[in-house]
Protein backbone atom coordinates (compact mmCIF):
# COMPACT_ATOMS: atom_id res chain seq x y z
CA UNK A 1 0.00 0.00 0.00
CA UNK A 2 2.50 2.29 1.27
CA UNK A 3 4.80 1.49 -1.84
CA UNK A 4 1.36 2.36 -4.34
CA UNK A 5 1.27 5.77 -2.44
CA UNK A 6 4.73 6.95 -3.27
CA UNK A 7 3.95 5.69 -6.51
CA UNK A 8 1.63 7.79 -7.00
CA UNK A 9 2.84 10.44 -5.29
CA UNK A 10 5.74 10.19 -7.69
CA UNK A 11 3.59 10.18 -11.04
CA UNK A 12 1.77 13.46 -9.45
CA UNK A 13 5.15 15.03 -9.41
CA UNK A 14 6.46 14.28 -12.32
CA UNK A 15 3.06 15.27 -13.95
CA UNK A 16 2.63 18.43 -12.35
CA UNK A 17 5.04 20.74 -14.14
CA UNK A 18 3.51 19.80 -17.64
CA UNK A 19 0.16 20.85 -16.18
CA UNK A 20 1.60 23.96 -14.60
CA UNK A 21 0.57 27.54 -16.35
CA UNK A 22 3.71 29.08 -18.02
CA UNK A 23 4.67 31.95 -16.23
CA UNK A 24 3.91 35.41 -17.36
CA UNK A 25 6.65 37.37 -17.77
CA UNK A 26 7.11 41.05 -18.40
CA UNK A 27 7.81 40.29 -21.91
CA UNK A 28 3.97 38.93 -22.12
CA UNK A 29 2.92 41.75 -20.13
CA UNK A 30 4.13 44.56 -22.65
CA UNK A 31 4.57 42.73 -25.63
CA UNK A 32 1.50 40.47 -26.05
CA UNK A 33 -0.93 40.53 -29.59
CA UNK A 34 -4.45 40.64 -28.67
CA UNK A 35 -5.08 37.92 -31.71
CA UNK A 36 -2.09 35.75 -30.73
CA UNK A 37 -3.38 32.02 -29.45
CA UNK A 38 0.23 31.55 -27.74
CA UNK A 39 -0.75 34.56 -25.52
CA UNK A 40 -0.81 34.09 -21.97
CA UNK A 41 -1.04 38.04 -20.56
CA UNK A 42 -4.34 40.28 -22.01
CA UNK A 43 -2.81 41.84 -25.16
CA UNK A 44 -1.23 45.16 -25.85
CA UNK A 45 -1.64 46.91 -28.97
CA UNK A 46 0.52 48.84 -31.24
CA UNK A 47 -0.31 52.37 -30.34
CA UNK A 48 0.15 51.76 -26.69
CA UNK A 49 3.24 49.00 -26.31
CA UNK A 50 6.35 51.03 -24.77
CA UNK A 51 8.43 49.64 -27.15
CA UNK A 52 11.83 50.19 -25.30
CA UNK A 53 10.53 48.80 -22.14
CA UNK A 54 9.19 45.73 -24.23
CA UNK A 55 12.06 45.06 -26.12
CA UNK A 56 14.67 45.14 -22.72
CA UNK A 57 11.83 42.68 -20.93
CA UNK A 58 11.82 40.14 -24.04
CA UNK A 59 15.45 40.20 -24.39
CA UNK A 60 16.03 39.31 -20.74
CA UNK A 61 12.76 36.56 -20.74
CA UNK A 62 14.20 35.39 -24.25
CA UNK A 63 18.09 34.47 -22.56
CA UNK A 64 16.43 32.75 -20.27
CA UNK A 65 14.25 30.78 -22.26
CA UNK A 66 15.40 30.98 -25.57
CA UNK A 67 13.38 28.62 -27.69
CA UNK A 68 10.16 29.64 -26.62
CA UNK A 69 8.29 30.56 -29.50
CA UNK A 70 6.09 32.83 -27.90
CA UNK A 71 8.56 35.42 -26.42
CA UNK A 72 10.79 35.04 -29.88
CA UNK A 73 7.54 36.56 -31.55
CA UNK A 74 6.77 38.91 -28.53
CA UNK A 75 10.70 39.87 -28.64
CA UNK A 76 10.36 39.85 -33.09
CA UNK A 77 7.02 42.30 -32.32
CA UNK A 78 8.23 44.90 -30.04
CA UNK A 79 11.44 45.27 -33.23
CA UNK A 80 9.09 45.39 -35.67
CA UNK A 81 6.85 48.28 -34.27
CA UNK A 82 10.29 50.39 -33.82
CA UNK A 83 11.58 49.33 -37.37
CA UNK A 84 13.84 47.57 -36.71
CA UNK A 85 13.64 44.89 -39.08
CA UNK A 86 17.33 43.79 -38.96
CA UNK A 87 16.68 42.71 -35.41
CA UNK A 88 13.09 41.54 -35.80
CA UNK A 89 13.16 39.18 -38.64
CA UNK A 90 15.32 36.45 -37.02
CA UNK A 91 13.11 35.95 -34.04
CA UNK A 92 9.62 36.41 -36.33
CA UNK A 93 11.61 33.30 -38.46
CA UNK A 94 12.44 31.59 -35.20
CA UNK A 95 8.81 31.85 -34.04
CA UNK A 96 7.24 30.95 -37.55
CA UNK A 97 9.62 27.73 -37.54
CA UNK A 98 8.50 26.57 -34.28
CA UNK A 99 5.24 26.53 -35.57
CA UNK A 100 3.67 30.16 -33.92
CA UNK A 101 0.53 31.13 -36.36
CA UNK A 102 0.99 34.52 -35.34
CA UNK A 103 4.41 34.65 -35.76
CA UNK A 104 3.33 32.86 -39.66
CA UNK A 105 0.72 35.04 -40.26
CA UNK A 106 3.17 38.55 -39.51
CA UNK A 107 6.20 37.66 -41.29
CA UNK A 108 4.25 36.69 -44.21
CA UNK A 109 2.44 40.03 -43.94
CA UNK A 110 5.79 41.81 -43.88
CA UNK A 111 7.60 39.82 -46.48
CA UNK A 112 4.19 40.66 -48.74
CA UNK A 113 4.62 44.62 -48.18
CA UNK A 114 8.56 44.57 -48.85
CA UNK A 115 8.14 46.49 -45.02
CA UNK A 116 11.57 47.87 -44.01
CA UNK A 117 13.45 46.60 -47.29
CA UNK A 118 12.88 43.12 -46.77
CA UNK A 119 12.47 41.33 -50.24
CA UNK A 120 9.08 40.55 -51.50
CA UNK A 121 9.08 36.53 -52.07
CA UNK A 122 5.22 35.72 -52.74
CA UNK A 123 6.12 31.88 -52.36
CA UNK A 124 7.65 32.23 -48.92
CA UNK A 125 4.44 34.40 -47.86
CA UNK A 126 1.93 31.17 -49.57
CA UNK A 127 4.40 29.25 -47.68
CA UNK A 128 3.77 31.27 -44.47
CA UNK A 129 0.11 31.94 -44.45
CA UNK A 130 -0.93 28.62 -45.72
CA UNK A 131 0.41 27.16 -42.62
CA UNK A 132 -1.20 29.91 -40.31
CA UNK A 133 -4.74 29.43 -42.43
CA UNK A 134 -4.22 25.70 -41.05
CA UNK A 135 -3.91 26.29 -37.53
CA UNK A 136 -7.06 28.47 -37.70
CA UNK A 137 -5.43 32.08 -38.03
CA UNK A 138 -8.18 34.48 -38.96
CA UNK A 139 -6.13 36.81 -41.06
CA UNK A 140 -4.36 33.83 -43.00
CA UNK A 141 -7.35 32.29 -43.48
CA UNK A 142 -8.93 35.70 -45.09
CA UNK A 143 -5.39 37.00 -46.85
CA UNK A 144 -4.63 33.23 -48.58
CA UNK A 145 -7.91 33.45 -50.50
CA UNK A 146 -7.43 37.41 -51.02
CA UNK A 147 -4.04 36.58 -52.33
CA UNK A 148 -4.99 33.70 -54.71
CA UNK A 149 -8.15 35.19 -56.25
CA UNK A 150 -5.84 38.12 -57.38
CA UNK A 151 -3.24 36.00 -58.95
CA UNK A 152 -0.54 37.27 -55.82
CA UNK A 153 0.86 33.84 -55.89
CA UNK A 154 1.07 33.15 -59.80
CA UNK A 155 4.37 30.87 -60.10
CA UNK A 156 4.27 29.53 -56.63
CA UNK A 157 3.36 25.58 -55.85
CA UNK A 158 -0.30 26.42 -54.72
CA UNK A 159 -0.55 24.39 -51.48
CA UNK A 160 -4.61 24.95 -50.97
CA UNK A 161 -6.57 23.80 -53.29
CA UNK A 162 -10.29 25.24 -53.97
CA UNK A 163 -11.82 22.85 -51.23
CA UNK A 164 -9.05 23.80 -48.79
CA UNK A 165 -9.59 27.46 -49.10
CA UNK A 166 -13.00 27.20 -49.03
CA UNK A 167 -12.67 25.51 -45.61
CA UNK A 168 -10.26 28.84 -44.82
CA UNK A 169 -13.41 31.21 -45.34
CA UNK A 170 -16.14 28.89 -43.99
CA UNK A 171 -13.68 28.91 -40.48
CA UNK A 172 -13.18 33.06 -40.96
CA UNK A 173 -17.04 33.56 -41.11
CA UNK A 174 -17.25 31.67 -37.71
CA UNK A 175 -14.57 33.57 -35.77
CA UNK A 176 -15.94 37.06 -37.87
CA UNK A 177 -15.91 39.22 -34.84
CA UNK A 178 -17.12 42.97 -35.62
CA UNK A 179 -18.95 44.23 -38.30
CA UNK A 180 -15.74 45.13 -40.76
CA UNK A 181 -14.26 41.34 -40.57
CA UNK A 182 -17.76 40.06 -41.43
CA UNK A 183 -18.45 42.24 -44.53
CA UNK A 184 -14.89 41.51 -45.37
CA UNK A 185 -15.40 37.58 -44.74
CA UNK A 186 -19.05 37.89 -47.06
CA UNK A 187 -17.03 40.02 -49.95
CA UNK A 188 -14.10 37.12 -49.80
CA UNK A 189 -17.02 34.28 -50.33
CA UNK A 190 -18.21 36.35 -53.34
CA UNK A 191 -14.98 36.68 -54.92
CA UNK A 192 -13.96 33.41 -54.48
CA UNK A 193 -17.01 31.55 -55.78
CA UNK A 194 -16.69 33.69 -59.29
CA UNK A 195 -13.16 32.23 -58.88
CA UNK A 196 -14.68 28.84 -58.51
CA UNK A 197 -16.18 28.97 -61.54
CA UNK A 198 -13.97 30.90 -63.52
CA UNK A 199 -11.46 27.79 -62.85
CA UNK A 200 -13.40 24.38 -62.82
CA UNK B 1 -2.11 100.60 -18.54
CA UNK B 2 -4.25 99.48 -15.41
CA UNK B 3 -7.29 99.58 -17.42
CA UNK B 4 -6.31 98.21 -20.43
CA UNK B 5 -4.54 94.94 -18.28
CA UNK B 6 -8.04 94.41 -16.69
CA UNK B 7 -9.88 94.02 -19.89
CA UNK B 8 -7.76 91.82 -21.02
CA UNK B 9 -7.83 90.03 -17.77
CA UNK B 10 -12.00 89.97 -18.45
CA UNK B 11 -11.73 89.02 -22.03
CA UNK B 12 -9.73 86.15 -21.53
CA UNK B 13 -12.06 85.27 -18.89
CA UNK B 14 -15.14 85.57 -20.74
CA UNK B 15 -13.38 83.55 -23.37
CA UNK B 16 -12.53 80.21 -21.45
CA UNK B 17 -16.21 80.74 -19.73
CA UNK B 18 -17.58 80.64 -23.61
CA UNK B 19 -15.57 77.84 -24.25
CA UNK B 20 -16.50 76.00 -21.14
CA UNK B 21 -20.39 76.95 -21.39
CA UNK B 22 -19.90 75.59 -25.53
CA UNK B 23 -18.16 72.28 -24.35
CA UNK B 24 -21.39 69.21 -24.02
CA UNK B 25 -22.32 67.99 -21.07
CA UNK B 26 -20.95 64.61 -20.34
CA UNK B 27 -24.26 62.94 -18.83
CA UNK B 28 -24.75 59.52 -17.52
CA UNK B 29 -26.54 58.59 -20.87
CA UNK B 30 -22.93 59.41 -22.61
CA UNK B 31 -20.91 57.43 -19.48
CA UNK B 32 -23.25 54.46 -20.43
CA UNK B 33 -24.20 54.36 -23.78
CA UNK B 34 -21.39 56.09 -26.26
CA UNK B 35 -20.81 54.26 -29.34
CA UNK B 36 -17.04 54.27 -29.58
CA UNK B 37 -17.01 55.17 -33.71
CA UNK B 38 -19.70 57.31 -33.48
CA UNK B 39 -18.28 61.40 -34.27
CA UNK B 40 -21.22 62.69 -31.12
CA UNK B 41 -19.91 60.94 -28.75
CA UNK B 42 -18.72 62.99 -25.60
CA UNK B 43 -17.88 59.98 -23.71
CA UNK B 44 -15.06 57.26 -24.34
CA UNK B 45 -17.88 54.74 -25.63
CA UNK B 46 -18.44 51.34 -24.88
CA UNK B 47 -19.07 48.48 -27.33
CA UNK B 48 -21.71 46.42 -25.23
CA UNK B 49 -24.17 48.30 -23.08
CA UNK B 50 -23.77 45.89 -19.74
CA UNK B 51 -26.91 46.90 -17.73
CA UNK B 52 -29.92 47.34 -20.48
CA UNK B 53 -32.42 49.13 -17.73
CA UNK B 54 -29.95 51.32 -15.84
CA UNK B 55 -28.25 52.87 -19.48
CA UNK B 56 -32.58 53.38 -20.55
CA UNK B 57 -33.21 54.92 -17.65
CA UNK B 58 -30.42 57.28 -17.31
CA UNK B 59 -30.72 58.39 -21.10
CA UNK B 60 -34.52 58.66 -20.81
CA UNK B 61 -34.12 61.28 -18.14
CA UNK B 62 -31.07 63.17 -19.56
CA UNK B 63 -33.67 63.19 -22.69
CA UNK B 64 -36.49 64.96 -20.33
CA UNK B 65 -33.83 67.74 -20.20
CA UNK B 66 -32.77 67.79 -23.60
CA UNK B 67 -35.41 66.20 -25.79
CA UNK B 68 -34.24 67.44 -29.02
CA UNK B 69 -30.16 66.30 -28.77
CA UNK B 70 -29.31 63.74 -31.09
CA UNK B 71 -26.82 62.04 -29.55
CA UNK B 72 -28.41 61.22 -26.83
CA UNK B 73 -31.52 60.41 -29.41
CA UNK B 74 -29.25 58.15 -30.57
CA UNK B 75 -27.99 56.70 -27.59
CA UNK B 76 -31.41 56.17 -26.15
CA UNK B 77 -32.34 54.24 -29.40
CA UNK B 78 -28.92 52.38 -29.05
CA UNK B 79 -29.64 50.75 -26.08
CA UNK B 80 -33.64 50.11 -26.38
CA UNK B 81 -32.77 48.38 -29.79
CA UNK B 82 -30.06 45.87 -27.77
CA UNK B 83 -32.72 45.32 -25.23
CA UNK B 84 -35.11 43.99 -28.27
CA UNK B 85 -37.60 47.35 -27.75
CA UNK B 86 -37.41 47.44 -31.47
CA UNK B 87 -40.25 49.48 -31.76
CA UNK B 88 -38.87 52.28 -28.79
CA UNK B 89 -36.17 52.19 -30.47
CA UNK B 90 -36.83 53.13 -34.39
CA UNK B 91 -38.28 56.44 -33.49
CA UNK B 92 -34.93 57.83 -31.64
CA UNK B 93 -33.04 56.23 -34.38
CA UNK B 94 -34.85 58.35 -37.00
CA UNK B 95 -34.81 61.15 -34.99
CA UNK B 96 -31.01 60.99 -34.75
CA UNK B 97 -30.99 60.05 -38.52
CA UNK B 98 -32.70 63.10 -39.41
CA UNK B 99 -31.42 65.53 -37.48
CA UNK B 100 -28.12 64.77 -39.12
CA UNK B 101 -26.40 61.99 -37.24
CA UNK B 102 -23.84 59.96 -39.20
CA UNK B 103 -24.14 57.00 -36.78
CA UNK B 104 -27.29 57.24 -36.15
CA UNK B 105 -28.00 56.81 -40.16
CA UNK B 106 -25.71 54.03 -40.68
CA UNK B 107 -27.07 52.14 -38.04
CA UNK B 108 -30.48 52.83 -38.97
CA UNK B 109 -29.49 51.84 -42.32
CA UNK B 110 -28.04 49.02 -41.08
CA UNK B 111 -30.63 46.95 -39.17
CA UNK B 112 -32.83 47.65 -42.10
CA UNK B 113 -30.53 46.35 -44.73
CA UNK B 114 -30.60 42.99 -42.65
CA UNK B 115 -34.01 43.23 -41.23
CA UNK B 116 -33.30 42.45 -37.93
CA UNK B 117 -35.87 41.52 -35.30
CA UNK B 118 -39.03 41.62 -37.72
CA UNK B 119 -37.90 45.27 -39.41
CA UNK B 120 -39.33 45.43 -43.21
CA UNK B 121 -36.14 45.38 -45.65
CA UNK B 122 -36.18 48.55 -47.42
CA UNK B 123 -33.38 49.19 -50.02
CA UNK B 124 -34.33 52.22 -50.83
CA UNK B 125 -34.31 53.33 -47.57
CA UNK B 126 -30.57 52.39 -46.74
CA UNK B 127 -29.29 53.45 -49.75
CA UNK B 128 -30.68 56.83 -48.76
CA UNK B 129 -29.55 56.67 -45.02
CA UNK B 130 -26.16 54.98 -46.20
CA UNK B 131 -25.71 57.82 -48.62
CA UNK B 132 -25.97 60.97 -46.27
CA UNK B 133 -23.88 58.67 -43.45
CA UNK B 134 -20.82 58.34 -45.95
CA UNK B 135 -21.30 61.45 -47.44
CA UNK B 136 -20.35 62.58 -43.83
CA UNK B 137 -17.61 60.73 -43.48
CA UNK B 138 -19.07 57.51 -41.45
CA UNK B 139 -15.90 54.74 -42.70
CA UNK B 140 -18.72 51.71 -42.29
CA UNK B 141 -20.78 53.81 -44.48
CA UNK B 142 -17.98 54.42 -47.36
CA UNK B 143 -17.34 50.84 -47.57
CA UNK B 144 -20.75 49.50 -47.20
CA UNK B 145 -22.46 51.58 -49.91
CA UNK B 146 -19.64 50.57 -52.66
CA UNK B 147 -20.20 47.10 -51.68
CA UNK B 148 -24.05 46.71 -52.06
CA UNK B 149 -23.78 49.10 -55.35
CA UNK B 150 -21.61 45.91 -56.88
CA UNK B 151 -23.67 43.42 -55.47
CA UNK B 152 -27.23 45.04 -56.82
CA UNK B 153 -28.66 45.10 -53.32
CA UNK B 154 -29.80 48.63 -54.01
CA UNK B 155 -31.54 47.83 -57.33
CA UNK B 156 -34.36 49.73 -58.81
CA UNK B 157 -33.83 52.48 -55.99
CA UNK B 158 -32.16 55.98 -57.24
CA UNK B 159 -28.59 55.62 -56.70
CA UNK B 160 -27.57 59.02 -55.35
CA UNK B 161 -23.60 58.16 -55.58
CA UNK B 162 -22.15 58.15 -58.94
CA UNK B 163 -19.17 56.50 -59.83
CA UNK B 164 -16.76 59.38 -59.00
CA UNK B 165 -18.74 59.94 -55.38
CA UNK B 166 -18.26 55.86 -54.65
CA UNK B 167 -14.34 55.90 -55.29
CA UNK B 168 -14.23 59.22 -53.18
CA UNK B 169 -16.02 57.08 -50.76
CA UNK B 170 -13.12 54.20 -51.20
CA UNK B 171 -10.29 57.06 -50.99
CA UNK B 172 -11.45 58.41 -47.80
CA UNK B 173 -12.15 54.96 -45.88
CA UNK B 174 -8.26 54.18 -47.48
CA UNK B 175 -7.12 57.19 -45.13
CA UNK B 176 -9.42 56.28 -42.09
CA UNK B 177 -9.15 52.79 -42.20
CA UNK B 178 -7.84 51.39 -38.87
CA UNK B 179 -5.58 48.29 -38.70
CA UNK B 180 -5.43 45.35 -41.11
CA UNK B 181 -8.45 43.69 -41.65
CA UNK B 182 -10.00 47.46 -42.44
CA UNK B 183 -7.26 47.94 -44.57
CA UNK B 184 -7.74 44.28 -46.31
CA UNK B 185 -11.39 45.28 -46.84
CA UNK B 186 -10.84 49.02 -48.58
CA UNK B 187 -7.97 47.29 -50.80
CA UNK B 188 -10.61 44.34 -51.41
CA UNK B 189 -13.73 46.87 -51.88
CA UNK B 190 -11.26 49.39 -54.39
CA UNK B 191 -9.77 46.41 -56.62
CA UNK B 192 -13.11 44.94 -57.12
CA UNK B 193 -14.71 47.91 -57.83
CA UNK B 194 -12.16 49.34 -60.38
CA UNK B 195 -13.29 46.03 -62.03
CA UNK B 196 -17.30 46.36 -61.76
CA UNK B 197 -17.03 49.95 -63.07
CA UNK B 198 -15.12 48.82 -66.63
CA UNK B 199 -17.54 45.28 -66.57
CA UNK B 200 -20.62 48.34 -66.34
CA UNK B 201 -19.11 50.71 -68.80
Amino acid sequence: MKQLLYAMTAMALWTMPALAAEEVTECDRLASHGSDPDKIAPGVSESSMNKAAAQSACEAAVAKDPNNRRLRYQLGRAYFYDGNFVKAMPHLEFAANAGGQQAQFVLGYIIDGGQGGVKKEPCRVEDLWVKSARQGRFAAQTSYPHHIVRGLFKGCKQQANTAEMQGFLDGAKKQAGDYYQKLLVSMLMEEFAVYKTKNQ
Amino acid sequence: MKNIIAAVVIAIGSIASSAQAQQPQVTECDKLVSHPEDPDRVAPGVHDVKDHAAAIGACEADLKKDPNNRRLRYQLGRVLFYDQQTAKAIPHLEYAATAGSQQAQFVLGYIIDEALQGLKREPCKTEDLWFKSANQGRFAAQVSYPHHVMNALFQGCKLQADSKAIDGYLEKAKAQADGYYQQLLVKTLTSDYARFKSATK
